[in-house]
């Protein structure tokens, strides 16, 4: 009996071994791919994409002081064209030294000339492959140069440029509210359903300049990438650009403001009160009014003033009751011209045809297919802010 | 038969990891749309009624194995026949169970590793622990049953914790009326997973005090009808019904949502490992459901001795029962419900309640005469 | 409840083998009578014995009209001198006055004579055969012959040098006692006796091995133990039948109930406290002479994750202390193998800046991760292995060297990956905080199985690795105990004491398995907080005064 046990045991150790091991890879052959570009390519079929991958270089990039005899940039990047995305990717293996790992991608930017034709094509492989992840986010490169640009831009204070895109993302999402990260999940979510906002990205300088180590050991760098403006799409094409006040009302509208920092004027004096927005809270209700949808959007914000350049005295509260209506009257010019220009676009960038659909889904049945060419444009759309400035700082009044 | 007892707690363990196993990672139910979580507890009630069918036959035969009395019902030939088909169908959906977990590594994480190794390795295992004995795989369960409740508690804690959670995806509830809530829990759900418990009917003699059967086996249905159609919902806040649709193992999406602090992500091991566990117990009642009868219809001496062919069966089986998986999972949803899980968990099972009521009617008659 | 005892220990019974021993010596086999004659008998002893040197025979006349001869033989070494000499010849040679009595003894009537008036010693017995004879005089017993008379006497003189009771070596504690136990089975059983003052402690003595006749003693407590329990462990013991028994660990191997296993299924140790708890739990304890660790059995996983120091600490801290252990459990049991599974088959699990550090510290490595693993791991066990062997001066130069030479050096020359270092240095220290090294040593065979597993199929095959290994867990038994009680089966009162350590008026139960008999230890009147009332008055009455 006890041999039997023994005999299948060694059966089971057997078959392991014969095995092998298929899916063992040596970590230091695996070409980590931090960023990925994608532009069109010079023509419609052969070479629809043109695909840049940037290879975090591990030595470099740790700081470790065995690898680092050699100033080696920190990453490297390959571009290849192709037809297909992972036909594309794999061509990248004949100058990749290995294989490589998709899983740890940081960002990827989509070419602006290709996010006009469209950008439908590239999702698929990202959701159907299990090396990808659905998490990283998306950006648009804006203005003349392409996303294979952006990648090449060296910088300072993060090693990788991908993680600075991601990181430089990050903290305007937290702190600007303007520019927001959209995960592939949501342009996925987007493409399926409509429209959508990608945040854009820029570079300014030099192109030569910026890809060399050189320009980081500038203190002031003369290339720099930086976060600029909010892409829309709408029936998976890029339709127009919003900038500043503009992409910030869409955060507003889509209730994702965290913080972010607005100037209010004082008397006379324009933009003489910094006002920091900590806590906001936008709801969407839907009345139906004669078979029509009209939308009230209420935004709940919560502040503190951060800078006081006039005189006013901000220890008493009836000051600051106007400085409360102020807030409410800026916030709310912002989401108005957010409303106008997705109006304008006809794409309902904020989804409220889901919120029609909840409210009322016979409603929502009837209406679907005409609602964003035809309805929403001219639905009414309510907005009222309620704003309290909480806070005034260490002091009340100002030294002036 | 073995002489081996298990306990109540360990049966529950066995019924409770079941019934999770597969469906708590593999997409059912979507038909019901965003409301696939109520037509899961339609399903479990189903299941409950179930229940009360295999119940009463169980309760005249409590010391018999189901290919015992089916004989004794359905009279010795065609009861033969059917407790054979009994456990070529036990011996299906174990291969089914294998297959599902065989794909979900591979299109995962053992990309480059060939399918019959993954089935190979994991059958043995599923032998060593049968070969022990039902006692060994109660207890085994025992373990395993809190190392499951940890991972589960981690992974919702995860998921709850992340804010990818938004309840606008399964608003409106009741999008296009009780019609597809109903018509996915029966007799889909019902039968898959609620259903295939009939398995147990070959394991109820070893349970150690009779009395607990009701008691144990509603309250595994029950418990685990409530952790699939929580995460059933969960699942369905967390990605929305688009990709629910579109994708094959919604779970192990919902867990790859995860990203907190930039450290605490990839959690997918976690999902993995459920799976791991839930379809190990899951294939191995099947297959000792299946041995066992084997044992019991053909007469052997101990299961120990055809463990091994059986498993060799099980392995070439699981390989061969589809070309792909599409073709897996298309079979899962139709051919094997329709021709598998309806006939033999709930037509036969009725019949065996009619005929043997009527048996029994028939012999107070003539007992009374 | 008892018939499931049966099947329980039916199931675990196992046939024993028994051994060709060799022929019984000649010594044992000469089973003729002591003869009357003294001469002769000294002939014969020192026959047996082959003239040995330590066999020391003192001849002399005792009383004063009739020179009867008589003779004490003993072992040097194995006996007290001192009481030898005051006590047995002196008082044989000097004190007696067999005049004062006119009647002449017989032989027979003098040893009633000697064994009743003269012998002022504590034990003595009549020996009867030469088996007999020779088994007191070799367990250090004084052989007195007497001259026409064809008996002995064996006076209990032992001594000679023993080890004296120090500090335990393996199982130190902060505020419990700090004796152990020492090679001498008396010594150690009257350790016990000190803290279990019950008649009911029942102590049987037999002795097992052909030639080695090395003393054993099961000892329990009677009407706690089970006695089917009981009966099974004399059984087991009664069927050793081999030439020799050096230590506990013979008997160990030979009564466990499945040793084609990597678990100890008995449990050892050398603390007394340890013993007297276990026996009040209704366990036995086999004590072996010469070895200062008795056996206690039956014996369950948990049992190797806790101390006698859990029971001396605030219950909080112990259950703190048990849920570290079983942690550090788990990563000295799948540290090594869960690196190796992350590295080469799950990259895209690693969080991202960690995997460029870990890719960054292994672009010069030559090995690949499991080789480098393996090599580490053994390098760590020879040097483990070394430590222990080399004698004790030397010994800190080899974990100088091993720490580092090979550590440093060979992570800056780039041959292994400092996380690599990391991870095998963590596995050890976690291995060291398992309270009893049996365990360890299980633990550290297992790893290797693991890290094995783990190259070959990554984190699933971690997964089936650990199946296989709780199934074949659940599967032994310890005596008919389950092993892994109370998880599987899961016994919800023994919970209390299991993992966690409630507050002790909690545990009012001994373990269920175990114990079948009398499971109650706290008597009913009790409540969880004792005196909790007289406290409170106390503090009215503070309360008047101050008043």
């Amino acid at each position: 009996m006890k041999n039997k046990q023994i005999i299948l045991l060694f059966l089971c150790l057997f078959i392991f071994l014969i095995s092998g091991c298929w899916d063992s890879n040596e970590l230091q052959k695996l070409c980590i791919v931090a960023g990925m570009a994608i532009d069109k390519g010079n023509d419609n079929t052969k070479n629809r994409f043109r695909i840049t991958v940037q290879i975090a270089n591990p030595p470099q990039v740790a700081g470790d002081s065995q690898g680092g005899k050699m100033q080696a940039s920190r990453v490297t990047n390959f571009t290849e064209t192709g037809s297909t995305i992972s036909e594309t990717l794999r061509k990248i293996s004949n100058k990749a030294p290995g294989e490589l790992l998709f899983p740890h991608l940081q960002v990827m930017v989509i070419g602006e000339d290709l996010a006009k034709e469209g950008i439908a094509d590239i999702f698929d492989v990202i959701e159907r492959d299990s090396q990808f992840r659905v998490l990283f986010p998306i950006l648009i490169s804006k203005g003349p140069h392409s996303a294979k640009d952006i990648l090449e831009v060296t910088t300072t204070l993060e090693a990788i440029p991908s993680a600075k895109i991601v990181e430089a993302l990050r903290t305007s999402e937290r702190y600007w509210g303007a520019y927001k990260a959209t995960r592939v999940d949501e342009v996925i979510k987007g493409l399926k359903e409509g429209s959508f906002p990608i945040s854009g990205i820029q570079m300014k300088g030099d192109l030569k300049a910026g890809n060399s180590i050189k320009n980081v050991e500038k203190i002031s760098p003369n290339t720099i990438i930086q976060l600029k403006g909010t892409a829309i799409f709408k029936d998976r094409k890029l339709k127009k650009w919003l900038d500043l006040n503009t992409a910030r009302g869409v955060t507003w509208v889509m209730d994702e403001m965290k913080s972010t920092v607005i100037n209010l004027d004082c008397g006379m004096k324009k933009d003489a009160i910094a006002a920091n927005v900590n806590r906001s809270k936008t709801t969407t209700d839907v009345k139906i009014k004669n078979n029509k949808p009209v939308i009230y959007l209420t935004v709940h914000a919560e502040g503190e003033i951060l800078e006081n350049n006039c005189s006013l005295d901000l220890g008493k509260s009836i000051n600051l009751d106007q400085l409360d209506e102020k807030l409410e009257e800026e916030i709310k010019i912002e989401l108005l011209q957010a409303i106008k220009t997705a109006q304008k676009e006809k794409s309902d960038l904020f989804r409220f045809g889901e919120k029609i659909n909840t409210t009322d889904k016979k409603l929502w049945k009837k209406i679907e297919t005409a609602w964003e060419n035809d309805i929403f444009p001219k639905t009414e759309i309510h907005v009222n802010v309620q704003a309290i400035i909480r806070r005034t700082g260490m002091i009340t009044k100002s030294y002036r | 038969m073995e002489k081996a007892k298990i306990s109540a707690i360990q049966l529950f363990a066995l019924m409770f990891i079941f019934d999770l196993g597969t469906a708590l990672i593999v997409s059912y139910g979507v038909t019901a749309g965003k409301d696939d979580w109520l037509s899961i507890l339609l399903g479990m009630s189903g299941g409950i009624i179930l229940f009360f069918i295999y119940y009463p036959v169980y309760r005249k035969y409590p010391d018999l194995p189901l290919t015992s009395y089916i004989g004794e019902i359905f009279g010795k030939y065609i009861g033969w026949i059917f407790g054979f088909l009994y456990c070529i169908s036990f011996l299906y959906i174990a291969a089914r169970n294998v297959r599902d977990f065989g794909d979900l590594l591979s299109s995962s994480t053992l990309t480059e590793t060939p399918l019959l190794v993954i089935h190979t390795s994991f059958v043995l295992v599923i032998c060593y622990v049968l070969y022990q004995g039902i006692e060994v795989l109660g207890r085994t369960a025992e373990i395993f049953l809190f190392v499951l409740i940890l991972l589960g508690i981690i992974g919702n804690f995860f998921v709850l914790v992340s804010g990818d959670i938004t309840f606008q995806q399964i608003r409106p509830p009741l999008e296009h009326g009780w019609g597809p809530i109903i018509t996915t829990a029966f007799p889909t759900i019902t039968t898959f997973p609620f259903g295939e418990m009939f398995a147990f009917m070959m394991l109820m003699p070893y349970l150690n005090k009779t009395k607990l059967v009701k008691k144990t086996w509603l309250s595994a249905l029950i418990c685990s009808g409530l952790i699939l159609s929580w995460t059933a919902f969960l699942n369905m806040t967390v990605l929305g019904l688009d990709v629910m649709e579109r994708s094959t193992f919604p779970t192990l999406a919902t867990i790859g949502k995860v990203s907190l602090f930039d450290f605490i992500e990839r959690l997918d091991a976690i999902v993995v490992l459920t799976l791991l566990l839930t379809v190990f117990f899951k294939a191995a009642i099947f297959l000792y459901s299946a041995v066992i009868g084997i044992v019991d219809l053909f007469k052997l001496k101990n299961h120990q001795q055809i463990i091994l062919p059986v498993g060799i069966i099980l392995i070439f089986t699981s390989m061969t029962i589809a070309s792909s998986f599409s073709e897996h999972l298309e079979e899962g949803f139709d051919a094997s419900i329709k021709f598998v899980h309806i006939p033999f968990f709930i037509i036969i099972p009725f019949l065996m309640l009619v005929i043997s009521f009527i048996r029994n009617y028939i012999k107070k008659r003539s007992n009374a005469k | 409840m008892n018939s499931a005892w049966d099947r329980l220990v039916k199931k675990s019974r196992r046939p024993y083998k028994t051994v060709q021993h060799v022929e019984e010596t000649e010594i044992m086999s000469n089973n003729k009578g002591i003869h009357s004659s003294l001469d002769e008998n000294i002939e014969q002893i020192k026959d047996s014995f082959g003239n040995s040197g330590d066999l020391i025979i003192r001849s002399f006349r005792m009383g004063k009209p009739f020179s009867h001869k008589v003779a004490s033989i003993y072992i040097n070494g194995l006996t007290d001198k001192e009481i030898l000499g005051t006590f047995i010849i002196e008082r044989l040679m000097k004190d007696v006055n067999l005049s004062e009595n006119d009647d002449p003894f017989s032989p027979s009537q003098l040893t009633t004579y000697i064994k009743e008036h003269i012998l002022s010693i504590t034990n003595v017995r009549d020996v009867p055969d030469w088996n007999k004879l020779f088994l007191s005089l070799l367990s250090g017993e004084t052989i007195v012959l007497v001259d026409g008379w064809n008996h002995g006497f064996a006076c209990a003189a032992q001594g000679g040098d023993l080890r004296a009771i120090s500090e335990p070596t393996t199982e130190s504690s902060v505020r419990g006692p700090k004796d152990s136990f020492t090679e001498s089975l008396i010594s150690n059983t009257a350790m016990i006796r000190r803290r279990i003052k019950s008649p009911n402690l029942w102590l049987e003595t037999m002795e097992l091995g052909k030639i080695t006749q090395t003393g054993v003693g099961i000892m329990y407590m009677k009407g706690i133990v089970n006695d089917k329990l009981l009966t099974e462990v004399k059984e087991r013991l009664s069927k050793i039948k081999v030439d020799e028994v050096q230590g506990s660990n013979t008997i160990e191997e030979w009564i466990s109930d499945n040793i084609w296993t990597p678990w100890p299924t008995i449990f050892t140790t050398e603390r007394p406290d340890v013993v007297a708890g276990n026996l009040l739990e209704g366990r036995v304890v086999i004590f072996v002479n010469e070895t200062p660790t008795p056996l206690i059995l039956p014996a369950t996983w948990n049992q190797f994750f806790q101390t006698a120091e859990d029971y001396y600490l605030r219950w909080s801290m112990s259950s703190f202390l048990r849920l570290l252990r079983i942690f550090s459990f788990l990563i000295t049991l799948l540290g090594p193998s869960l690196f190796i599974a992350f590295l080469s088959f799950h990259p895209e699990l690693i969080p991202t800046p960690f995997l460029i550090n870990l890719a960054s510290q292994r672009q010069s490595v030559p090995f690949p991760i499991v080789i480098e693993a393996l090599l580490m791991e053994f390098t760590f066990e020879v040097l483990r292995e070394a430590g222990i062997r080399m004698p004790r001066p030397v010994g800190q130069a080899v974990s100088i060297v091993g720490a580092l030479v090979l550590g440093e050096a060979a992570v800056s020359a780039g041959i292994v990956s400092s996380a690599m270092v990391i991870v095998v240095a963590a596995t050890a220290i976690a291995s060291f905080t398992i309270p009893h090294y049996a365990m360890t040593d299980a633990v550290r065979l297992l790893r290797f199985c693991m890290m094995i597993l783990s190259s070959l199929l990554g984190l699933y095959g971690i997964g089936l690795g650990l199946i296989i290994l709780v199934a074949h867990t659940c599967s032994i038994r310890s005596f008919g105990i389950p092993y892994l009680a109370p998880f599987s089966p899961f016994i919800l009162a023994d919970q209390k004491d299991s993992i966690l350590r409630l507050p002790l008026p909690f545990l009012s139960e001994r373990p269920r398995l175990i114990n079948q008999l009398k499971t109650k230890r706290i008597e009913d009147s009790q409540t969880s907080s004792p005196e909790n009332d007289n406290m409170k008055n106390q503090d009215s009455k503070k309360d008047s005064y101050e008043k």
